[in-house]
């Protein structure tokens, strides 16, 4: 792995925890908030986690495109 | 019906004010991070490129020297073509000048008879000037043949060194010929990553935006998203207060 996939690998699992944090700090209040306006709020933020995969599978994608760039660039003959 | 506390309410609130504060600026890292990785590309295509043109200039100077010492050997081979044909014609030439050394010998020998039956002294001083000069001849044809002898010699001794010289300039060219074969095989090479990085820059370039579109995209809805939500449960908490905080 290069510098450039390790940074954006870092910043993909920032970003998962990110969403992962929102998702479960919402869940706290569930037993203090148990009327439908949770619900919506719930479903709102699945949608969220769910647009979060794309950024994910972009970002995986450039990863291994960009290490397999550079294991061809370091290749001596 | 409402059923939530404004503690559960605040804990909504701080959850997505730490969201909108973790996500902000998603998307402008991922346009830097990919601008960087990019120009890291680019510089390792150039790279490949120059390692090209470094093997392609090393190529053009092994076919030079090539060419020169193919120049040098047909050279030293027309030498020695004409030393081999000088060679034969100066040993000719020693025959000639023998038999024409043995012939005055004879002279000599007959001269020196003439010599010894001579009675007068006039006949005997003209006899005696022959023989000087009959003498002087075959000093003066000894003189040309060692002077051929020698020149065959040196002739030879050129040959010699030539050849050796042929035999070096064949190995050196040998040297070459392998080293250009190697040149030719990682120029060659060099090519095939050349285009293959050519290709996947293309890829990277491609992926990055992908990339960079979705998390501009999630960034964008997700602040606007989480930005409503924030304050219609700040509203909610302003609601509940100013409800628990009424004198019945």
């Amino acid at each position: 792995m290069n510098e450039y996939t390790q940074q954006i690998k870092r910043d993909l699992d920032d970003f998962q925890a990110a969403v992962q944090k929102l998702s479960s700090g919402v869940k706290t209040a569930s037993s203090l908030w148990r009327d439908p306006k949770y619900s919506q709020l719930s479903s709102e933020l699945a949608q969220i986690a769910n647009s979060s995969k794309s950024v994910i599978t972009t970002g995986d994608k450039s990863c291994e495109t960009i290490n397999k760039f550079f294991k061809i660039a370091s290749e001596e003959y | 019906m409402a059923d939530v506390s404004v503690d559960a309410l605040k804990k909504v609130k701080s959850a997505l004010s730490t969201f909108q504060n973790d996500i902000s600026g998603i998307s402008l890292r991922a346009n830097s991070q990919s601008q960087n990785c990019l120009s890291a590309c680019h510089q390792k295509v150039n790279d490949t490129q120059a390692k090209i043109d470094e093997l392609n200039a090393e190529i053009s100077k092994l076919n030079n020297t090539i060419a020169t010492f193919d120049e040098q050997t047909n050279a030293a081979l027309k030498q020695i073509q004409q030393l081999e044909k000088s060679i034969p014609q100066m040993e000719q030439q020693i025959k000639k000048v023998e038999g024409n050394i043995s012939s005055l010998q004879n002279q000599l020998s007959a001269l020196q008879a003439q010599l010894a039956d001579a009675e007068d002294n006039e006949t005997r001083q003209q006899i005696q000037a022959q023989i000087n000069m009959v003498m002087q001849q075959i000093s003066s044809l000894q003189h040309e043949r060692s002077e051929l002898e020698y020149q065959i010699k040196n002739a030879e001794q050129q040959k010699a060194s030539l050849q050796q010289k042929v035999s070096e300039l064949k190995s050196e060219k040998a040297r070459c010929e392998q080293q250009l074969a190697i040149t030719k095989k990682r120029n060659n090479q060099y090519q095939q990553k050349f285009d293959r990085l050519k290709t996947l820059l293309g890829t990277v370039r491609s992926n990055l935006d992908a990339y960079i579109n979705a998390t501009q995209k999630f960034e964008n809805n997700s602040v606007s998203s989480t930005g409503q939500n924030i304050q219609a449960v700040d509203k909610c908490i302003s609601h509940i207060e100013e409800y628990l905080s009424a004198v019945l």
